[in-house]
């Protein structure tokens, strides 16, 4: 008997064995990287209530997450999820608070506590906080920055912020101005290639940012430059320099000339050389130069006979030209123009049968001047001293209201610069791995690897667990008289609970302190008087691919998109509020592509939606006309004013929308190969979908049916299908931009609430890298004639009907028209209209007229814009009742804390035995 | 002797799988299509250099006007393949996180050894309670069988296996956790892993596994038992004077344990992957979701290390079931002719 | 020495046939081939009858329940989602009425209360309800088929006029006033819910303003000439209102509708519009919103998806379940019997297929397959682990068996390898792959729920569907609508109950063993 047991137990010991010897390893291993090895670190949990055994005087706000950030780096943090920590360790030059009216007493009663009732509804201040002095110094900074005189009286491009003294971090150290440029550096290093280092070039434009990012080769400018259709030529002779290449005198100096034969050039649309040649335009190519050869003095000197080349001969002379040339290209696309090169290149010139002389100047490049290597000091930051510095921009951002008190922009672009501590990060530095060159950091990953410099520092963490937070005692906030009566939470404790039901009975056992309300239980505590609704600024709709040519080619037979007539008949018989209540289940309708969030004129709390101008653009867009007395009219009822019709109009004008697909069709069937429509098969319309799942089929569904219904009673009836493709998968975005889905829908862009006139770049500006129809809706070349107003005050350009390129507009919208003419985009009007620099009513009203023009495109169909909810747990109460768009409904900073730790636990295990799902419908 | 040489020979098979594996693992996520999700306010730019300096892809041409990327390949497999070899036996260093949102720029070996344990224990707990009782109901039912008990033990048996373990899992939280808060809801945090308040806050995650496995082992124990008892040997027994538990014990339990250890040993497999819904739902930090993320969001370096280890458990465990039926049972002669 | 027993006498002693006297008894029965035999020894076993029995029933459900239901698969509504089963024999009593337990504060109770008081269909049952002083909350029945109450709904005018003359011809009200824009509640999540037909105040939450008497005020919209705000309405008006005179004396109508750019816009009630849209516009035979079993949290009818998921999940399962058997045992056969080299060569094979990650291989598949062929995707990656579970289960039976005794003299007596194992070893393996085989159908279903609930396949795509995917979509909603996920995993355990059953009554019925011993 006894043997028999052995064998057995001796396998078990092997298991048991081998699990620990795993375990050992792993205890052992993490031993040293846990950092929180004393007992103490973390949290022990009290066995009855299960909460965790702290200080009961303390005050802990207790959250959950489904997913752990892995970095609260600033240099490098990718998503949102990522600053739930990151929030905590840093502060900001200026912060927001709220307008305290003096008349009711100013922010503290007299016993220190905040003044609620003084609280001015939906105003706003913005105080220096880790600053405490902010100047304009365009003027007098370095030449070398190279700001024109006008940009230096306009200001707003160089700023001096001053640095409070007692700045420290969590461990004591202190902190100067050379640790914000050392972390510039570090932020814009080449070979750590820093995902946020694009903020300092897109967001807060820093001079020579991107050039010292990307280690800029030389930038290459076309020589040639166009006053509207006709170039505008250099009256000069290339002068042959000692290395046997070409250099020209040009607006004062000599510049050295290059050619590429396979960069795209503005003369040929952006195409180069080799693939215009190539893309069929070879016809022009091989035909001589047909002028009168035959009378000497008629043919201009710079002819020259193209050898073996007879009428219609299709010799290879241009392509072994390109060849030869490409050949010699420099890695970046360029070679330097000898003379040689220089009759090939008059040749080429010639064979264009352009009779002037100097044709040849549109073929080449001139070097503009930026070296190879780019070191730090042409960056445009500097500290002049130990506590100031110095930030250059290409773009002005006008941070200073007259008188010098601080603009909201000044918290909204330009509340902080990133901050690293400067021994830590240098010891969090990772070699590159071997078959790589990307220098990496573990910076603020873990524990020990973590500084803070903000009002909490991190005291735990554990990778997929929790963190904790607490007060960060070296922090200068607390000793300032405006953070008096706030910060009242010792620490926050968040830890993972992926799953909805576990954290419901997190929070309905008081063992978590907030939860977002989902549709589950939205019936049990829509009403209860701990939910708050906050609005979103996301607004989603229909992208409709509309590039003809990528449409005939495509073989999806879909070439009616093209029509604006179908796109807009799309958007008019769409039932806005039938698609969100099918597809979406917390959503509202939206038309605009500004959602009822946004805000024109942030001062006084304008909200752009509900202006005149606002309202008018969406009539227009949704088949309402305007009478000549004034009137409204859809076609059936007519509206004694814009409000009347605005209060009628619902996105649907189901009769307008099958006459416009009728005409749509006419137009089809009339120029049949221009769409390249063929009659016998059927419309087939891609429906692209990131994924596969309940989600983005019942929406495929729904806009099946819609196309039955449009179609039904018209030419179209049977011929047009949707054809669901979810295989692009998280790249479905780019299927959609490069045509192989046409249809995707429940797509948009949120963000950008009191700058909407920046939020048009996802709509307008290619640079940006975000339109949906950045290859079929060149923005650069679109013409849009517009009068700005002269009733909002008198600016540079009011009153004035200016025609420009719709991408022309919006760079003067934001004021960075100049930056947009240094790249090769025709901006010929360099307005500054950006925030600040006219009056808010004037931008409005160029806002609405460029809204209108995307909209009437049709090329987005706007549907949805978003709202959130949550619940927060009896254990704290928010500041304030209504949303403020700066302060939220007060946030962590002025959050009331109704019981401590302790008081809070003997209260839940009093209630219902620990049972708060009853508790917390109460609604009053 | 016999054994001895065939160990060896298994031995060398099993490297050879091995790698064969790991060489279809490698070229099979490659070959996946590397994703760049433009977000906003990010340049697309910084993403497709970060890709091209960690070695994914080459010849990356940008258009330097409008900032778009023109054209890129990627770099061949296997000379990916070499470099990551070359990376693991010169340096011994397995990679860092890319891709998966909560790991970037962590090294992969730590973050696994780290997040091991609690996966570990859960299941070892859940194995530890699950085989005996298991095997113990087995036998009952087997020795009680076609008798009410036997009908009964069987419905329970069918009933917790069938259960969905999420079900399973909530209605264990609900009534243990939530009502009765005899344990707390979520897994305590912190590397103590022996400490008592831990293993309370284990405990529901145990019950939850270990229930599965009970309701397996008995099953199974019940079916290959009552077959054994059928034999002629166990009326020989009998016959020859034995006492109806001696048989039991002696022949019949051991003669049915050729198909019952490997699954105690393909159990023990399991335990490695973890089981992803209760690791979710407990919140426990084990590997669990680890390998699916790491397929989900390609991120190259995880799943190399985390196929690796499973691969490896697998095919040695597979061996050790191989060389325990010759223990068990001396007749089979694993392999023999 | 004859004289022994001389007492007894003669004719006491017979003369015993000598075949009177033989050890076999005879045999009475009727010779009986294996199968019957098995088949006689499976009805001995209670429990397996019962398991044939549960089986037959699951099957008979499947195959009969979508075509006495009103439903298709593909149905779905975007209003009656998570509506609780309701059966017509229990509508007055509180057991399978579709209502819940409710209890909630004053305004979510006014809000559902109300709702009974202006169209009748009452939210609250029977309008019943009770309030705990101390906890200031309400506890009620919600029917959850009237919760919806009225929703706005766009009509161009041609709909508008269909619905007014049904409304005239069934004397059902559908139309109900309109409320003007102005006074509907000004808080941005409520100012589309039509059922605040009432005065109501605050901007970031809605309260309900009650008179003095505690009634909600309704605020509906008013014309002083009748039909002039809502195109001539012209059918039924509440309580056969046909104008009214208002606090300031003037008479005064109320409107119906509310004119649009798209035609008007109406106030209506969901379920009566329910029930006029299926029986007159769609005429798809669905007469009343009734879901014995509820519907998913998107609005699928739970008894039909649940059966034709269950007539899918047993195609696909038995045909699975077939073509591994098939594979799977002939691998295993040939792996098992010869052993030696073959059997280490074919064993590495199974090792590395079963190693290969099958999620790397359905996300490539999916990948380069496009969305459409789900159940291919499906049907290979049960295809390739599935096999390898049978051939290695075959494989230990032909170790256990190869060197019986028996099948050593069957090979001395000059039997072909093929004989030997068609004949002799496969027989004796046949008990555990039945049983295995049988256990095949429920544990895919198992494994297919967890694959849904990953979100690595989704068979919702086009009108199939599956117990798996049932399950998955009730997870999320388990804790507040756990019917989601009762039926799906009510029908799995007997399922598995069944097969297990029946498997173990398959097992003792084929075990050789036990062949002739109970006769």
């Amino acid at each position: 008997m006894a043997k028999y047991w052995k064998r057995i137990a001796v396998f078990f010991g092997t298991a048991v064995l081998s699990a620990s010897l795993v375990l050992g390893a792993a205890c052992g291993g993490e031993g040293d990287n846990g950092g929180n090895t004393d007992d103490g670190g973390n949290p022990a949990v009290d066995g009855k209530t299960g909460f965790v055994v702290g200080d009961p005087e303390a005050v802990t706000y207790r959250t959950y997450t489904t997913v752990l950030p892995s970095n609260w780096n600033e240099l490098t943090y990718e998503d949102n999820n990522d600053t739930q920590i990151l929030n905590y360790l840093v502060s900001s030059f200026f912060e927001y608070d709220y307008e305290f009216d003096e008349a009711k007493g100013g922010k503290y009663k007299a016993d220190g506590s905040i003044n609620a009732d003084a609280i001015v509804p939906g105003g706003f201040s913005v105080k220096y906080s880790a600053a405490t002095k902010l100047e304009d110094v365009t003027s007098s900074v370095d030449a070398k920055w190279g700001y024109t005189d006008e940009q230096k009286a306009a200001g707003g491009y160089a700023w001096k912020i001053t640095l409070r003294e007692d700045l420290k971090w969590d461990d004591g150290t202190p902190i100067d101005a050379s640790d914000f440029v050392y972390t510039m550096q570090e932020q814009l290093n080449p070979k750590f290639l820093n995902m946020r280092a694009n903020t300092y070039y897109n967001n807060t434009p820093i001079k020579n940012a991107r050039a010292y990012l990307y280690q800029q080769g030389p930038i290459y400018n076309d020589l040639v430059t166009f006053e509207g259709e006709d170039p505008v030529h250099v009256d000069a002779e290339p002068t042959v320099k000692e290395d046997g290449t070409l250099s020209i005198q040009y607006n004062g100096e000599a510049v050295d000339l290059y050619a590429s034969f396979t960069t795209g050039i503005s003369v040929f649309f952006g195409e180069s050389m080799a693939t215009y040649y190539r893309a069929g335009y070879s016809a022009y190519f091989r035909k001589p130069y047909t002028g009168d050869t035959s009378d000497p003095d008629a043919l201009p000197d710079y002819v020259v006979e193209v050898p073996g080349q007879e009428e219609g001969d299709p010799s290879t002379y241009y392509e072994d030209l390109y060849a030869k040339w490409a050949a010699q290209e420099s890695e970046r696309g360029y070679v330097a123009v000898t003379s040689e090169l220089l009759d090939d290149l008059k040749v080429i010139a010639q064979s264009f049968g352009d009779p002037n002389p100097t044709a040849w100047q549109e073929l080449v490049f001139y070097f503009a001047g930026l070296s190879d290597s780019f070191d730090w000091d042409n960056v445009g930051m500097y500290s002049p001293s130990k506590y100031e510095i110095v930030v250059c921009l290409e773009s002005p951002i006008m941070c200073l209201k007259e008188g010098d008190s601080l603009s909201y922009l000044a918290a909204y672009n330009f509340a902080s610069l990133p901050l690293v501590k400067k021994d830590l990060y240098e010891s969090c530095k990772q070699e590159p791995q071997t078959g790589s060159t990307l220098w990496t950091t573990n910076y603020n990953s873990s524990l020990a690897t973590t500084a803070s410099w903000g009002p909490y520092k991190l005291t735990q963490f554990q990778s997929g667990k929790s963190y904790t937070l607490e007060k960060n005692t070296n922090w200068y906030g607390y000793a300032l008289d405006d953070n008096k009566g706030q910060y009242n939470i010792d620490a926050v404790y968040c830890e993972v609970i992926a799953d909805v039901n576990t954290q419901w009975m997190s929070f309905l056992g008081g063992y978590i302190d907030d939860i977002g309300l989902d549709v589950a239980h939205k019936d049990d505590y829509r009403n209860s008087k701990y939910t708050s609704f906050a609005p979103g600024t996301g607004t989603f709709g229909i992208q409709l691919f509309s590039g003809l040519d990528t449409l005939k080619s495509n073989g999806h037979n879909a070439g009616v998109l093209a029509i604006q007539d179908f796109r807009k008949a799309i958007s008019l018989y769409l039932d806005r509020d039938e698609y969100n209540q099918t597809c979406f289940t917390s959503h509202r309708s939206c038309y605009g592509i500004m959602g009822p969030s946004y805000y024109y004129d942030v001062e006084n709390g304008g909200v752009y939606r509900d202006t005149k101008q606002a309202k008018e653009t969406l009539l227009s867009v949704y088949g309402f006309s305007k009478n000549a007395d004034g009137k409204w009219t859809d076609g059936t009822n007519v509206y004694t004013d814009y409000e009347e019709a605005y209060e009628a109009m619902n996105g649907m004008n189901r009769t307008l929308a099958k006459e416009l697909l009728e005409q749509a069709y006419t137009e089809l069937t009339s120029k049949a190969d221009y769409y390249g429509y063929d009659a016998s098969k059927k419309i087939s319309i891609t429906y692209g979908a990131s994924a596969d799942n309940e989600n983005t089929r019942r929406s495929y569904d729904y806009f099946v049916r819609f196309f039955n219904d449009l179609t039904s009673g018209t030419s179209f009836e049977g011929k047009v299908e949707l054809v669901f493709d979810a295989s692009a998968g998280s790249g479905w975005a780019d299927a959609f931009k490069d045509g192989e889905v046409e249809f995707a829908a429940g797509t948009g862009f949120s963000g950008g609430a009191f700058d909407p006139e920046g939020f048009l770049q996802c709509y307008v500006d290619p640079e940006a890298g975000l339109m949906y129809s950045e290859n079929f809706w060149d923005t650069d070349a679109e013409d849009f004639t517009f009068t700005m107003p002269t009733e909002y005050g008198e600016f540079d350009g009011a009153g004035q009907e200016l025609t420009m390129s719709v991408l022309n507009w919006y760079c003067c919208l934001n004021g960075v028209a100049s930056t947009y003419q240094a790249g090769e985009y025709n901006i010929t009007y360099t307005y500054n209209w950006g925030a600040g620099a006219i009056p808010e009513g004037a931008r409005m009203e160029l806002l609405a007229a460029l809204e209108k023009l995307v909209l009437e495109k049709y090329y987005t169909v706007i549907t949805t814009s978003e709202y959130s909810a949550t619940l927060l747990g009896a254990k704290f109460t928010q500041f304030s009742e209504d949303y403020n768009i700066f302060m939220g409904f007060g946030g962590f900073r002025y959050m009331i804390v109704n019981y401590k730790d302790g008081a809070w636990q003997d209260f839940v295990g009093a209630t219902n035995g620990g049972n708060l799902t009853d508790f917390y419908k109460a609604e009053n | 002797m016999y054994m001895f040489k065939y160990v060896l020979k298994r031995i060398g098979l099993m490297i050879m799988t091995f790698a064969i594996i790991m060489v279809m693992c490698f070229v099979l996520i490659k070959m996946l299509p590397i994703v760049v999700p433009a977000q906003v306010g990010m340049d697309a730019r910084i993403q497709y250099m970060q890709l091209e300096a960690r070695g994914y892809i080459c010849n990356l041409v940008m258009d330097e006007k409008t900032n778009q990327v023109i054209s890129f390949d990627y770099v061949p497999v296997m000379k990916q393949f070499w470099t990551y070899l070359v990376r693991i036996f010169k340096d011994g260093d397995f990679g860092i996180g890319v891709t998966l949102a909560q790991y970037r720029n962590q090294p992969v070996w730590d973050i696994f050894l780290e997040k091991l344990p609690p996966t570990i224990l859960i299941n070892v707990y859940s194995t530890i309670i699950g085989v005996p009782i298991g095997l113990g109901l087995g036998i009952f039912a087997a020795l009680k069988k076609n008798k009410w008990q036997d009908q009964i033990i069987n419905v329970v048996v069918i009933l917790l296996i069938s259960l969905p373990s999420m079900v399973l899992g909530l209605v264990i939280q609900y009534v243990f956790c939530f009502q009765l808060k005899w344990f707390p809801l979520t897994m305590q945090s912190g590397y103590n892993y022996f400490s008592w308040e831990m293993f309370r806050s284990m405990l529901p995650a145990v019950f939850s596994l270990c229930l599965g496995s009970i309701a397996g082992y008995t099953r199974f124990t019940r079916a290959e038992l009552s077959e054994v008892l059928t034999g002629e040997y166990m009326l020989l027994a009998r016959t020859k004077g034995l006492t109806r538990g001696q048989a039991t014990i002696r022949h019949a339990l051991r003669n049915s344990m050729v198909p019952i250890f490997p699954s105690i040993l393909s159990e023990f497999i399991a335990v490695l992957s973890g089981s992803l819904i209760i690791e979710a739902m407990f919140s426990i930090p084990g590997v669990g979701g680890l390998y699916l993320d790491s397929i989900v969001y390609q991120d190259y370096d995880f799943f190399m290390l985390l196929s690796g280890f499973y691969t490896l458990v697998g095919l040695a465990a597979g061996i050790v079931v191989d060389i325990s039926y010759g223990f068990i049972d001396p007749r089979i002669r694993m392999g023999a002719k | 020495m004859e004289q022994i027993y001389p007492e007894i006498s003669k004719d006491k002693l017979e003369f015993a046939e000598k075949q009177d006297v033989s050890h076999d008894k005879s045999l009475k029965t009727k010779p009986r081939s294996a199968l019957r035999d098995a088949f006689s020894r499976f009805c001995k076993n209670k429990g397996s009858i019962a398991g044939a029995i549960i089986i037959i029933i699951l099957v008979l459900f499947a195959i009969i329940a979508p075509f006495c239901t009103q439903y298709t698969v593909a149905y779905q509504d975007s209003y009656f989602t998570t509506t609780l089963p309701k059966s017509h024999l229990f509508e007055n009593t509180s057991f399978w009425d579709g209502c819940e337990a409710k209890e909630s504060g004053r305004t979510s109770f006014l809000y559902y209360y109300a709702m009974g008081q202006e169209t009748g269909h009452n939210a609250v049952k029977n309008q019943e309800f009770t309030y705990n002083e101390e906890t200031t909350l309400y506890s009620y029945r919600l029917d959850s088929y009237q919760k919806n109450g009225m929703i706005y709904k766009n009509f161009s005018a041609e709909e508008y006029e269909a619905l007014q003359t049904y409304q005239t011809e069934s004397g059902k009200q559908v139309i109900y006033p309109m409320v003007p824009v102005k006074s509907r509640p000004q808080a941005q999540q409520d100012t589309n819910d039509a059922n605040y037909y009432f005065q109501t105040t605050g901007t970031s939450k809605t309260s309900i303003v009650l008179d003095e008497d505690g009634n909600v005020i309704p605020v509906y919209a008013s014309s002083t000439t009748k039909g002039e705000l809502d195109n001539g309405y012209h059918s039924l008006r509440i309580e056969g209102e046909d104008g009214f005179v208002n606090e300031d004396g003037e008479r005064v109508w109320y409107a119906y509708a509310r004119r649009t750019s798209s035609g008007v816009e109406c106030r209506i009630n969901y379920y009566e519009y329910y029930i006029y849209y299926h029986t007159q516009i769609l005429q798809d035979g669905i007469t009343e919103p009734y879901f014995p079993f509820g519907t998913t949290g998107s609005g699928q009818d739970i008894l039909t998806c649940l059966a034709s998921g269950a007539r899918f999940s047993f195609i696909f399962a038995i045909a699975v379940a077939v073509v591994n058997l098939v594979v799977g045992a002939i691998y295993g056969a040939i792996e098992g019997y010869y052993g030696g080299k073959t059997d280490l060569v074919m064993e590495r094979i199974s090792d590395i297929l079963s190693a290969v990650p099958t999620m790397i291989i359905i996300t490539l598949l999916k990948l380069h397959m496009g969305g459409s062929s789900q159940i291919l995707v499906l049907f290979i990656a049960f295809f390739l682990t599935g096999w390898i579970g049978m051939a290695s289960s075959t494989r230990m039976q032909f170790y256990r068996y190869k060197n019986q005794e028996y099948v050593l003299a069957a090979r001395t007596l000059g039997a072909k390898d093929r004989r030997v194992i068609w004949k002799h070893i496969f027989p004796n393996a046949i008990g555990t792959l039945i049983t295995g085989c049988a256990l095949i159908i429920p544990s895919m279903i198992y494994s297919e729920t967890s694959l849904s609930y990953l979100g690595i396949i989704n068979l919702s795509s086009g009108n199939i569907t599956s117990v798996g995917t049932l399950i998955a979509a009730g997870q999320s909603a388990l804790a507040t609508a756990p019917f989601i996920t009762m039926f799906p995993s009510v029908f799995l355990i007997l399922l598995m109950l069944s097969f297990n059953l029946f498997g173990n009554g398959l097992r003792d019925a084929f075990n050789p063993t036990l062949r002739g011993t109970e006769g």
